[in-house]
């Protein structure tokens, strides 16, 4: 039976094949009157005449609309299987080229490139195919996603093959390739896996093609070449990668900035040698926002990293663009390797003092601020601005939440019902609302029911209950146990400071029933091992509550300057989110940035210089923060730097980079070969000879129809002039 | 051609205004192909010698033979006797069917016309029946110039129109007819042989001399039409869609094989079957048919 047809739209032109039977109709309706004597004969005629006028016409009827329909569906291009119309079709070939697209292909050797070599060992493929046979060839292009860039015709796909001229930046995604032949089976346009040539074009990249021998389990890739497999798929395997099993490169893997937000920065750029001889005197150099710094040297011993590292000074909150290269090689892609760090500003924290007194240690915030605002590592510039408040300026209305990345409720009563609205809507924003106990804070009911729900939709991340206070005086209660893998306490998982955490005493706490999405952080040594420091996510917010006072009512945490100071840093450092991150993704992925104030105008410019303004609306985020429209994963095929222009505001530069694996060029050896998928079969020689295409059993039938058509047509012709001088006037 | 033949083109007739006019000019266009005409009038007119027998009357013998040869031979006369002609012309709605300028009615009136003209001036006598399943009107055998005027005038104010009934209407006139003589009776007969065959024997039985004129139009000969049709039957015999074109050859074969057996069926009874297209000359064919008829009158062979 059909199919499937080369042309699918045109198929629709079968109908053509009712306009004979239309035409017969309509002539049918207009008939010419006529008064007429001798209807007795006519009758009689009538009569006689009736079936075999009938018979004659009906056959002439439908050799038109065979002749017609037989045309219509040859220009549609059926193509069918062994069933009833087996007869009729041609040994045509179908054709299926896995192109290796891979940044690693862009390897060149001599004059030409190993991605060159594919393209033009695709050509020479297609060009032997018949277009007029009916031969069809798909053609794929396989990157970290799969393309389908030309299909059916021969011609197609020479037309697309001679427009490739350059590798993508991406590494091969076998698995993504598989999946796309998965599902040209699975749409019928590719008509039966085993009567299939598939043809694989590659550098044979030891990394893609050969499973990762540490992991138990096999890849994602291989179960499906299995079930491939099973339906007869035999991809055959062109090596046309450099020569030697391991070719020299060497890559940039990675470009970081090493320090502290508020300080001295720099920049460590890490190599790899990705071949078996040592590489002396590598060139490095590296730019930051364009500004080239002095280059250095370094050696590199085979297979092996070196960092080289670079000194940035105090750099400015922001976005910095760095960019690390290489002397040139043979692969040029993994040379350079840009980078975007953003420094992040101080972070704006907001004090609500609930129990303001003359004196420092009776202060309710006041060791809190002064570690905040100096005594830390960075004395001369806090990564934190504080600003302290009491409960009356809380209160009003003219203080501005958004201002602030950080609230911290220390020993304060329970907010008004209006300040809890906001408290939630600003958190829910990104900012982060820290609450400590206190001698002042009222009661745990009330508490609870301006800030605790019990579907978890409050911003508190428990209950607060009964205050604890120790039994007798001089006795505390200790730190039993914290998250020794949480940025906020990580610093005390070493060894050496973890005394320095869990010998704070402490004489009073709240206790405290968190809720199931909340997570304990620290809790004390007391009977019930209550909770010291709760952390829950709200919206783009957190919230943290600890259970004790900040001030030397109920601990004498603040005494500890070692402990503290450390600990609040490291603690509003995360609450504030104001460490140095870097804006990368892979080329080929979307991504979302976010500006400071409205975006008008919104323009990508790409590595290449080229220019392309985005489309969408700006989505606002709260305050002044808004997020630009998504930058979809066409415009990021490229690795380098990307920035987006904004009509009166500042660049916002982000980075794609290359996945670091792609450098190493190390091939499947000949002893390796073996450990290849079954399915893969390895063809050494790339002549025409080695290997040609077989032939389909199934394929195309137009030039059957268009037989079939001409003999409809010629007896159409026979018929109506036999009858037409049958009828004719003798 | 018409000049040169002597016969009157039918496009001239449908010229001439009046039947009377289109009577005188048929016969003329006939008496001017023949010089003598084969009727002798209604005085004792010659026949044949044969030899004197005894028995014979003597006043018949003719005595300038016996003078110039010797021989007796006596004289034989054709015995005198007064034609009686009825004319029945059909005219129900078929007869109205016309392909051409002139309908079968107006042709067949036209004949009529001339035949009853060449009877009267022989002063024989002529009547007429116009008929179409019923008499329409009647005018009564008679002689004379006024008997011709009444029949002219009675053919001139008829139209076809109504269904045909031509078997019932000759059994019906045969039992009126008192004298016995020619009855010409002109119509397409498109009915059932059969029934008209009984009529004919009807008239035959009763001594009457029947002719059957089959006037038909050339297309109900030759149905030369294509494409699709909408047959509107006369006479309400419904209607029909066909395809021209493939209907052809079978209504040719019905209406030949109808006509042939009604040709067959007059000849075995020694009935005159006297076909009759719209499109030919009417004085010729007329002639035609009168001389092959006197011809055989005279003993010769039908032609």
């Amino acid at each position: 039976m059909i199919q499937g047809f080369v042309h699918p739209a045109l198929a629709f032109g079968a109908l053509l094949a009712l306009v004979p039977l239309i035409i017969h109709l309509l002539n049918r309706r207009r008939h010419k009157p006529l008064a007429w004597g001798a209807m007795r004969f006519v009758e009689l005629a009538y009569k006689k005449t009736r079936r075999r006028m009938q018979m004659e016409n009906l056959l002439l009827l439908l050799l038109r609309m065979a002749a017609v329909g037989a045309i219509a569906f040859a220009v549609a291009r059926p193509f069918a299987g062994r069933g009833a119309l087996g007869a009729l079709t041609e040994n045509s070939q179908d054709l299926v080229l896995l192109l290796d697209g891979s940044a690693s292909t862009g390897y060149r050797e001599d004059v030409e490139t190993v991605y060159g070599r594919i393209v033009r060992r695709a050509q020479t493929l297609v060009e032997e195919l018949q277009p007029g046979r009916g031969d069809r060839v798909h053609v794929l292009l396989l990157g970290k996603t799969t393309r389908l860039i030309a299909w059916p015709t021969p011609d197609k796909a020479l037309s697309v093959l001679s427009t490739l001229d350059h590798p993508l930046d991406e590494p091969l995604a076998l698995d993504a390739g598989l999946a796309e032949l998965e599902r040209l089976v699975e749409d019928g346009e590719i008509l039966d896996l085993a009567q299939t040539e598939v043809r694989l074009l590659t550098d044979l990249q030891r990394n893609s093609f050969l499973p990762d021998l540490n992991s138990d389990q096999p890849p994602a890739w291989w179960e499906r070449l299995d079930r491939l497999q099973a339906q007869g798929l035999t991809i055959h395997v062109e090596d046309l990668g450099p020569i030697g099993s391991t070719p020299q490169n060497l890559s940039v893997t990675d470009v970081e900035v090493l320090g502290t937000p508020r300080g001295p920065k720099e920049a460590g750029v890490r190599l790899f040698n990705h071949s078996n001889l040592p590489q002396a005197g590598v060139r490095v150099s590296l730019s930051l926002d364009g500004n080239r710094l002095p280059s250095r040297r370094v050696d590199l011993e085979p297979r092996s990293q070196a960092e080289v590292i670079f000194p940035l000074g105090d750099l400015d909150s922001g976005a910095h663009r760095l960019d690390a290269a290489l002397e040139g090689d043979r692969l040029a892609v993994d040379d350079h390797r840009a980078q975007v760090v953003n420094i992040p500003a101080p972070a704006r924290v907001l004090l609500v003092n609930g129990s303001p007194a003359e004196r420092i240690e009776l202060d309710g915030v006041a060791f809190l601020r002064l570690a905040l605002e100096g005594g830390g590592p960075e004395e001369a510039q806090s990564p934190f601005e504080v600003r302290e408040v009491n409960l009356g300026e809380f209160e009003g209305s003219s203080l501005d939440l958004a201002n602030f990345d950080v609230i911290w409720l220390a020993g304060t009563p329970p907010p008004s019902v209006a300040t809890a609205t906001r408290l939630r809507e600003r958190v829910a924003q990104g900012a982060a609302l820290v609450v400590s106990a206190g001698p002042q804070m009222g009661t745990a009911a009330l508490w609870n029911e301006r800030l605790f729900d019990a579907s978890g939709a409050g911003l508190a991340p428990g209950e607060w209950l009964q205050r604890v206070s120790v039994a007798r005086q001089g006795d505390y209660y200790r730190i039993d146990e914290f998250a020794g893998d949480h940025p906020i306490l990580e610093l005390f998982e070493d060894t050496s400071l973890r005394p320095l955490l869990i010998g704070v005493p402490f004489s009073d706490f709240v206790g405290f029933a968190p809720e199931s999405g909340a997570k304990v952080l620290a809790r004390l040594d007391d009977q019930s091992r209550s909770p010291l420091l709760i952390e829950k996510p709200f919206g783009s917010g957190r919230v943290f509550f600890w259970t004790s006072s900040i001030n030397e009512s109920w601990t004498l945490l603040p005494q500890a300057a070692r402990t503290f100071i450390p600990l609040v840093f490291e603690w509003l450092r995360y609450a504030a989110r104001a460490d140095i991150t870097t804006r990368s993704i892979e080329p080929g992925d979307s991504i979302r940035l976010e500006v400071d104030a409205f975006p008008r105008n919104p323009e990508l410019e790409r590595p290449d210089g080229s220019r392309r303004m985005l489309e969408g609306d700006p989505i606002a985020l709260g305050g002044d923060r808004y997020a630009l429209p998504s930058i979809p994963p066409e415009d990021t095929r490229a690795v380098g730097l990307y920035q987006v222009h904004v009509e009166g505001g500042r660049s916002v530069p982000f980075a794609a980079v290359l996945d670091p694996r792609e450098g190493d060029l190390a091939r499947v050896t000949t002893n390796e070969q073996g450990d290849l998928h079954p399915a893969l079969s390895l063809q050494q020689t790339s002549g025409p000879a080695a290997n040609p295409v077989q032939s389909t059993q199934s394929g195309e039938i137009w030039r059957s129809l268009a037989w079939i058509a001409l003999i409809c047509l010629a007896a159409e012709s026979l018929w109506a002039a036999w009858l037409g001088r049958k009828r004719s006037v003798a | 051609m018409a000049a040169q033949t002597g016969v009157i083109d039918p496009a001239v007739l449908d010229r001439l205004s009046g039947l009377a006019l289109v009577a005188r000019k048929v016969v003329e266009g006939y008496m001017a192909g023949h010089h003598t005409s084969p009727h002798r009038g209604s005085s004792i007119e010659f026949a044949q010698h044969r030899s004197y027998a005894p028995g014979d009357e003597l006043r018949r013998v003719d005595w300038k033979v016996y003078a110039r040869t010797e021989r007796l031979v006596v004289k034989e006369y054709i015995e005198e006797t007064s034609l009686s002609l009825n004319l029945l012309v059909d005219a129900s709605e078929s007869m109205a069917y016309a392909s051409g300028p002139r309908s079968k009615f107006d042709y067949a009136r036209w004949c009529a016309a001339a035949l009853a003209h060449l009877v009267i001036a022989q002063r024989d006598q002529a009547g007429l029946v116009i008929f179409d399943n019923d008499q329409r009107t009647k005018v009564p055998p008679e002689g004379g110039a006024p008997q011709e005027a009444s029949i002219l005038q009675a053919l001139s104010q008829a139209s076809p129109g109504g269904p045909t009934a031509i078997g019932e209407v000759l059994q019906w006139f045969a039992t009126r007819l008192r004298r016995r003589g020619i009855t010409a009776i002109f119509s397409d007969f498109f009915e059932d042989p059969d029934t008209i065959l009984a009529g004919i024997k009807r008239l035959v039985h009763g001594g009457h001399e029947p002719i059957l004129f089959q006037v038909l139009d050339p297309a109900e000969l030759e149905f030369p039409f294509d494409g699709q049709l909408r047959l509107d039957g006369l006479e309400n015999s419904g209607v029909r869609k066909v395809d021209a074109r493939a209907l052809r050859q079978a209504y040719l074969e019905e209406i030949e094989k109808h006509n042939q057996t009604l040709a067959r069926a007059m000849t075995a009874l020694s009935v005159d079957f006297v076909p009759l297209r719209t499109d030919l000359p009417l004085d010729a064919v007329l002639s035609t048919y009168l001389a092959a008829r006197s011809n055989r009158s005279r003993g010769g062979r039908a032609s």
